[in-house]
């Protein structure tokens, strides 16, 4: 993708900040349950409450997931690494300090310097390099007064504290609003391919923070701020693009940016400077003395490397050379494993189809909605496996059936998993 | 070596305690001689040393992925200061008091 | 039990001990167990009816813990730590909890919120605390086994890397018996180690001909007492007529011990703490926000000898410091653990004395913070090593008790406790007893003179 200059000729320098939320039973350090939306304080424990006397214990599969993350983006895999403390204070952080894994040059932490491709807008590949995926705690989940509960104070809900999350890091490698939203994008469908996130923004199983500065081509990195708050990948987009365009009128007016975190705030469309003032914190770190380090032998992670399904890119690239399937339609296939899974069952069932009606230009999966299969009577094409919009015919009424078929009515919508519905399709006609 | 009075305030802020005027200067003072006793640490040659990091030369202890009990709610909020609709509770972060 | 319960009753008042006792409840379950051991027949597990008194660092469901502090005043613990569940699995019988510094950082009791303990062979003079400095203090046995031996989990962290749980009892035997119990790897506890535990009944009585035993120059040094070295001396030459071999051997950098364990244990202490916040539990001081109700709840919840470790520590931790201070004392922590493995090259157990002194007089050492933790001068080193370490009874000068101390190579301590139990056989001073708390038949020893 090439660096989309602003007009003024400022480049934009973007880094993200991924907490991924592990697909697993139970929290990090302890056996409570993970499972999203239970009443509140009611998984909870002596260790993730962080009670006095309680140590913690950590979960086997988190790591495993861990390592699988930092292999499916051809990380380097450290042999030892250990946990640390870092320590400030706040109410959703029952002990006081968050067990993480600091990146020091005595204890590296899980995996460093890996990369994702994206793919440039003529085709080509950019790199997105990865600086570490590393391991730690979540926090717990505050109410703030905003809601109307409890002016003036805050109400905490442990259930969240000690989740098992993984942070993804990437170099400054992003030049655009929405080659990061492209980005996060691709490093969703990885981890949902691999099973180790689901990947849901809005139950908060993914979360992104952004670092964004400008800078003239050539010139160097300018001050940054970070971003926060952005609850989907259509506010990344948004917010990156509003932060752009204010350090932008800023740096025209010949004044400096100032390094602050400034939060999305995603109902006005804008971003404010964060009310309390962040101060440069010390975290202390320091190795924890409760944990025993973790060593990975190269045997064990070529061993994990060997276990890797197959990845979306290697995916994608497969339905374009096998399948001869257009470009736009091989990138949406493969953008979730339902899209995928069902794009399979239908080659499985029609492994000759006659061609491919292709979706429009611009076509998003947030577009496509549930899916829906054509059941037309007499459809055209035998497995009709086209996807097909929420939006309007030309005519200006609800599409219901594909575009081939279009037999205005005559389907009804189905949603459900993609591959029941093919099979009810084929049934039924 | 030395402490000034801006150091043992950050230290204080950093550790969240509130320090009389008689216990900075208690403190400041005590820290002092205590750091000075300690620096005959810088004496000793350990160059070629690894910081010990761990005790027991163990590695790689976890536990399988399996959900266990936990504390009934009850147990959990009848600890707290204040509770209430099932969460702990507490004041807010207020703007000013943030300043260093 | 009964007998025990009367002798807290009338020695309590003057002594101070406890913190909480469960008088009733200790009474109930004893007689329970006397029913089960007139029923014969029915095997008994290895403690069963035991009175045991816990320290009160230690967490126990449904009776309060405070680790000797105000910030936790009130606070009962909805879980038991791993070793009260052991004790009672084991049918112990947990008689209360006793007094201890805040937050285990001190070495007399003096540090409590709730005031000190008497030491019970002369009320004028500090107890100790800790493990082995107590009993060395007050002539019992203590016994602080291998780092990684024993569960801490419930245990109210001071020093993570640096605390361990371990028995004072009145003989070796009895502490080797409350070892077997508490010893073990724990599924919740990451630091315990899987070693294989030996019948320690079947070691006990091993002797000690062909030990060898490591005297480090460097611990009979200036700063140790005479008196203390007369008896200590003793006691070598005690052993070495049972047939142990003496050896001299060098340790230099436990000179070098005091700073390296105080700068270590400070950092890590001062995050252990920073969890008492008044959020969850324990002592909040209301206030309009959140960082005064941080700062005036440990401001009013902690005492000053926590608060200085607290900022010690923090600082030693804190950007620009690390290096210079954490770090570099963990470096000299390798050192140290490197120099004990080298003694254990010619040597099988390492002898010292408990302490520089016999019990110190209340106020003594409290004007000067450092005068205090030079008292820990010979236990440290132990400690940062992480190896097992035992204080007995080895002597009388001027009617206070002389302690001991015995220490092993990592995981034997066995060892430790054979060696102890074969000097305890061969003398008589565990049988002393301060004046006035002995059991009826048995000899009474007061300040200035002693009996059997």
């Amino acid at each position: 993708m090439t660096p989309r200059a602003a007009p003024s000729g400022y480049e934009i320098v973007i880094g993200l900040e991924i907490h991924v939320q592990l697909r697993t039973q139970s929290k990090m350090f302890c056996a409570c349950p993970t499972t999203f939306g239970a009443p509140p304080n009611t998984q909870t424990c002596p260790v993730c409450l962080g009670l006095p006397g309680s140590l913690p214990v950590l979960n086997a599969r988190a790591v495993e997931l861990g390592l699988r993350t930092a292999a499916a983006l051809e990380c380097q895999i450290h042999t030892r690494s250990r946990f640390h403390r870092k320590n400030y204070y706040y109410p959703d952080l029952p002990k006081n300090y968050q067990i993480t894994q600091y990146e020091y040059k005595v204890h590296p932490p899980l995996a460093t310097q890996g990369g994702l491709d994206l793919p440039g807008e003529q085709g080509e590949a950019r790199r997105v390099h990865i600086r570490r995926v590393h391991l730690e705690e979540d926090t717990a989940r505050l109410v703030h007064a905003e809601t109307g509960v409890a002016p003036g104070h805050s109400l905490i809900d442990f259930n969240r504290a000690g989740v098992p999350l993984m942070e993804v890091v990437t170099e400054p490698d992003l030049r655009s609003p929405s080659g990061a939203r492209l980005f996060l994008g691709r490093l969703r469908a990885l981890l949902q391919a691999i099973e180790v996130s689901t990947g849901r923004m809005e139950e908060g199983s993914l979360r992104c923070d952004a670092n964004i500065s400008l800078r003239s081509p050539g010139g160097a990195l300018g001050v940054r701020t970070e971003v926060k708050n952005m609850n989907s990948l259509r506010s990344v987009e948004r917010a990156l693009a509003y932060e752009a365009a204010r350090q932008q009128a800023i740096l025209e007016r010949g004044d400096p940016v100032g390094q602050e975190t400034r939060h999305w705030d995603e109902r006005r469309a804008v971003t404010f400077a964060s009310r309390t003032k962040e101060e440069a914190q010390d975290y202390r770190y320091f190795p924890e003395p409760d944990l025993v380090p973790l060593v990975v032998s190269e045997g064990a992670a070529a061993e994990i490397r060997a276990s890797l399904p197959e990845l979306p890119e290697a995916r994608r690239r497969r339905y374009v050379d096998a399948y001869g399937l257009p470009a736009h339609d091989a990138a949406l296939m493969t953008s979730s494993q339902a899209m995928a899974a069902f794009f399979e069952e239908t080659v499985r069932r029609h492994p000759h189809p006659t061609g491919w009606s292709e979706t429009s230009p611009g076509t998003s999966t947030a577009k496509v909605g549930s899916w829906r299969t054509c059941r037309s009577p007499r459809p055209i094409w035998p497995s009709c496996s086209t996807l097909w919009t929420r939006g309007r015919s030309a005519a200006g009424r609800p599409r219901r059936s594909c575009r081939r078929c279009s037999t205005p009515d005559a389907c009804r919508a189905r949603s459900s998993p993609p591959g029941v519905s093919v099979r009810s399709a084929i049934r039924a006609s | 070596m030395s402490i000034d009075r801006a150091t043992i305030d950050y230290v204080a802020r950093l550790a969240r305690l509130a320090l009389t005027d008689e216990e900075r200067a208690l403190l400041t003072r005590q820290l002092m001689d205590i750091l000075a006793h300690f620096s005959m640490l810088q004496a000793l040659d350990t160059g070629a040393v690894e910081p010990t990091s761990d005790v027991v030369g163990l590695a790689n202890v976890v536990r399988d992925d399996v959900p266990g009990p936990c504390l009934p709610r009850d147990a959990v909020l009848e600890a707290a200061p204040e509770a209430e609709a099932g969460y702990v509770k507490v004041p807010a972060v207020i703007e000013a008091e943030s300043e260093p | 039990m009964g007998a025990a319960l009367d002798r807290v009753t009338r020695l309590e008042p003057a002594l101070h001990a406890f913190l909480h006792l469960t008088a009733d409840e200790a009474r109930q379950e004893a007689r329970g167990w006397d029913g089960r051991y007139a029923r014969k027949g029915s095997a008994l597990p290895p403690l069963a009816g035991l009175p045991v008194a816990l320290k009160d660092n230690l967490c126990t469901r449904g009776l309060p813990t405070t680790a000797g502090s105000r910030i936790l005043e009130g606070w009962i613990p909805p879980y038991d730590a791993t070793v009260v569940e052991r004790l009672r699995a084991a049918g112990a019988i947990i008689l209360g909890k006793t007094n201890l510094d805040e937050f285990a950082m001190g070495s007399s009791t003096e540090n409590s919120a709730f005031g000190p303990t008497r030491n019970p062979w002369d009320p004028t003079r500090v107890p100790g605390g800790s493990i082995r400095q107590p009993a060395g203090f007050c002539g019992v046995v203590g016994f602080k086994p291998t780092y990684g031996r024993v569960s801490r989990y419930g245990l109210i962290a001071f020093a993570s890397s640096l605390d361990q749980i371990g028995p004072i009892t009145r003989t070796v035997a009895d502490a080797a018996l409350l070892f077997g119990v508490l010893a073990g790897r724990d599924a919740l506890d990451s630091t315990t180690a899987d070693a294989p535990m030996p019948d320690l009944s079947a070691v006990l009585n091993g002797g000690v001909r062909g030990l060898r035993i490591g005297l480090p120059r460097e611990a009979f040094g200036e700063g140790l007492r005479d008196e203390v070295r007369g008896a200590v001396t003793a006691a070598a030459e005690t052993l070495r007529d049972l047939g142990a071999t003496l050896v001299d051997i060098a340790l230099p950098a436990i000179a070098y011990a005091l700073p390296t364990y105080y700068l270590i244990a400070t950092s890590e202490a001062s995050t252990n703490l920073a969890r008492y916040d008044g959020v969850q539990y324990g002592l909040r001081v209301p206030a309009a926000g959140l960082y005064e109700m941080y700062t005036q709840t440990r401001a009013q919840g902690f005492g000053a000898e926590v608060k200085r470790r607290i900022m010690l520590g923090t600082y030693a931790l804190s950007a620009g410091y690390y290096e210079g201070f954490f770090l570099k004392a963990q470096r000299v922590r390798t050192r140290i653990r490197q120099e004990f493995e080298a003694a254990f090259a010619s040597a099988d157990l390492v002898l010292m004395p408990t302490s520089p002194t016999v019990a110190f007089p209340f106020g003594e050492k409290t004007a000067d913070p450092l005068q205090m933790y030079l008292a820990d001068v010979y236990t440290i080193p132990v400690n940062l090593a992480g190896l097992p370490g035992v204080s007995i009874p080895c002597g009388l000068a001027g009617g206070l008790p002389v302690g001991l101390q015995l220490i092993g190579r990592a995981l034997d301590d066995e060892t430790v406790l054979r060696a102890a139990h074969a000097y305890e056989r061969a003398t008589e001073w565990h049988t002393y007893r301060p004046r006035g708390t002995g059991e009826p038949g048995t000899g009474n020893v007061g300040t200035g003179g002693a009996q059997r």
